[in-house]
């Protein structure tokens, strides 16, 4: 087991708020991703407008490119689909559309958003809920992870390994849609609770991670594609976060620090780690956490039945009046996701999202600087940006 | 060891017919009164009749409504028989939360195989033959959005992809005006490759 790194890190910042590992403070500054492109730029260099929306973007996003014609001189990222969420109506509400921040990372969300409401109404879930959010993040990772590496041999043109790594994912998804009827745990979660009885197929899950391991194993041995990604995007940054610092040598994890750690503790969680601080490091990372993934959830005494989903509304008058705050912390599959929730009067009277993909935004655009063109698609995918959860801002 | 090899050792895995779908993805039936209200945050129960494009599967109305398993959502306003040997998408994010862009990008998935239907996406418009829309219309995309539907050549269809773009779901009023409109909060890729196949005349999936 590896010790928590005790020096404060930042998790990160969003509308003049700063969140450290152990505070959160009023900044006063922006969490918007700097601009690298420099208004005054030399002779012959050009500013080359991809998308919002283009072929190869899973997403909208806006990328300009400040280069010569092959060597990158600065990138700047802007999320053309800002969704503006409110925060008005009761706890059950605002949870719909907290899971629909980030509908691959759903589980992440809705745990962090959770776990801060809890703080705020002074309450703490079962053990056996807790452990049950911890199953639906590892699963959330396994498929993520499996993503990543699928949409970097897409970007090789390695059809067959990409091919196999769509299998696998449609697969995961199968066994979560199996277990919560819904692929995505929509409408699964609730304060205190599960809103229904729920059973994992580990038997299933596990040929899924045996099958991954191979067409990993054979991207790894691949000269052709793992020349793609070494030296590209190498970023060494003590404000990095999940898989990106993970991949730099950092011993950053949520899953030490945060929330959940105590579930994890007890599992001995093994943080996989880099020295390289590239693209490569970044798959490397992830590829290796599906395994550790896998064996948190082998080891996980799940018992998911139907769980306190009448709590909110059988306490619902006592809460009227109430007021307070929370902070809910978890490990995305792409680094710490926070949520501080303030409740005034019995409502939720303020959000703030402190998302991995900002973070991420960050590092990606710093790391792509003197990288060439043909590195682009394949830096952007090792970091695992999701634009939705960028674009969004809680009213 | 090749990939060539790799890839033939793992044989076929692409399925005759729809064999896996998570219950709360398909059609919602009216199972008897559970009593109360189902408290349908998007209008999506009126009159105890279900609405599939305003649905966004939060299972407040269990069990009054439970899912039937069936997955054929989708509605065809306008049927496109031109397209039925080669059909082309470009897909366009207006607004989604990614749920619809990896359930969509999932139809090439082996298990489904869009391309034994004839189906197959493109990274242009001009290449387009079906404008297919995902998410609730943002500002910043609008202008997008327009600019990819004209850019398109004709005849050409326009498919809503999600609660989101088939009714504004949970987040706006605005829904897409749509010659094909395919439910889900997100659709499953049976649901989505269903749609698309009767959209160019054929009979499902």
């Amino acid at each position: 087991m590896v010790a928590v790194n005790p020096k404060p890190r930042i998790i990160g910042e969003t509308d003049g708020y700063k969140l450290y590992s152990d505070r959160l403070e009023e900044a006063g500054v922006s969490g918007e991703p700097s601009n690298l492109i420099s208004k005054v730029r030399p002779g012959g260099s050009l500013v080359f407008e991809y998308g919002p929306a283009a072929g190869g973007l899973l997403e909208s996003a806006g990328v300009d490119i400040d280069t010569f014609g092959e060597y990158i001189r600065g990138v700047n990222v802007t999320p053309y689909k800002v969704r503006r969420i409110s925060v008005s109506g009761g706890v059950e509400d605002v949870l719909l559309r907290v899971e629909r921040v980030n509908g691959c990372f759903a589980a992440s969300h809705t745990a962090a958003f959770l776990l801060a409401l809890e703080k705020a109404y002074g309450v703490e879930a079962p053990q056996d809920v807790v452990i049950g959010r911890v199953a639906q993040i590892e699963l959330e990772r396994i498929r993520n992870n499996m993503f990543v590496a699928q949409r970097l041999a897409e970007h090789a043109g390695f059809s067959v390994p990409s091919a196999n790594l769509l299998y696998l994912i449609e697969e995961v998804n199968r066994v979560i849609g199996r277990a919560f009827g819904h692929r995505y745990f929509y409408g699964v979660n609730t304060l205190r609770g599960f809103r229904m009885d729920w059973q994992l197929d580990l038997g299933a899950l596990k040929n899924i991670v045996d099958e991954f391991r191979e067409v990993f194993r054979g991207l790894l041995d691949n000269r052709v594609f793992i020349d793609r990604l070494q030296g590209n995007g190498v970023i060494v940054d003590e404000g990095s976060i999940g898989p990106a610092a993970r991949a730099a040598g950092y011993v950053y994890d949520a899953r030490l620090d945060g929330d959940l750690a105590g579930v994890y503790a007890g599992l001995g969680l093994s943080v996989v780690r880099a020295d390289s601080g590239d693209a490569f490091g970044r798959l490397l990372v992830r590829g290796l956490e599906v395994d550790e993934s896998f064996r948190i959830l082998s080891g996980l005494r799940l018992r998911a039945g139907e769980n306190e989903v009448d709590w909110l509304s059988g306490s619902h008058s006592d809460n009227t009046g109430f007021s307070g705050s929370g902070l809910g912390w978890v490990e995305s599959p792409s680094g710490d996701l926070a949520y501080h929730v303030v409740v005034r009067d019995g409502k939720i009277s303020r959000v703030l999202l402190f998302a991995p993909s900002n973070v991420n935004l960050r590092l990606f655009t710093s790391s792509m600087v003197g990288n060439v063109f043909t590195d682009l698609p394949f830096n952007w995918e090792s970091f695992g940006i999701w634009m939705s959860e960028v674009g969004v801002r809680f009213v | 060891m090749n990939w060539f090899i790799k890839g033939v050792r793992k044989g076929v895995k692409t399925e005759r017919a729809p064999t896996d779908v998570a219950a709360w993805s398909t059609e919602l039936g009216f199972r008897g009164d559970g009593g109360g209200s189902p408290n349908c945050p998007t209008s999506a129960i009126e009159g105890g009749v279900w609405v599939a494009e305003r649905c966004v599967y939060c299972r407040r109305c269990y069990p009054q409504f439970q899912p039937t398993g069936n997955h054929r959502l989708g509605k065809i306003k306008r049927v496109e028989k031109v397209f039925a040997r080669s059909f082309y998408l470009y897909a366009i994010d207006v607004g989604t939360c990614g749920a619809c862009n990896a359930e969509f990008k999932l139809i090439g998935s082996p298990q489904c195989d869009m391309t034994r239907f004839g189906i197959f996406f493109t990274n242009t418009p001009r290449h387009a033959d079906a404008l297919v829309v995902m998410g609730v219309m943002t500002e910043g995309m609008r202008e997008a959005f327009k600019k990819a539907y004209e850019a398109m050549p004709e005849p050409k269809l326009v498919i809503a992809l999600g609660a989101c773009a088939t009714s504004g779901g949970l987040f706006g009023e605005e829904k897409i005006d749509a010659d094909v409109v395919i439910p889900g909060c997100p659709p499953s890729p049976y649901t989505i490759l269903d749609a698309l196949i009767r959209a160019k005349g054929g009979e499902g999936w």
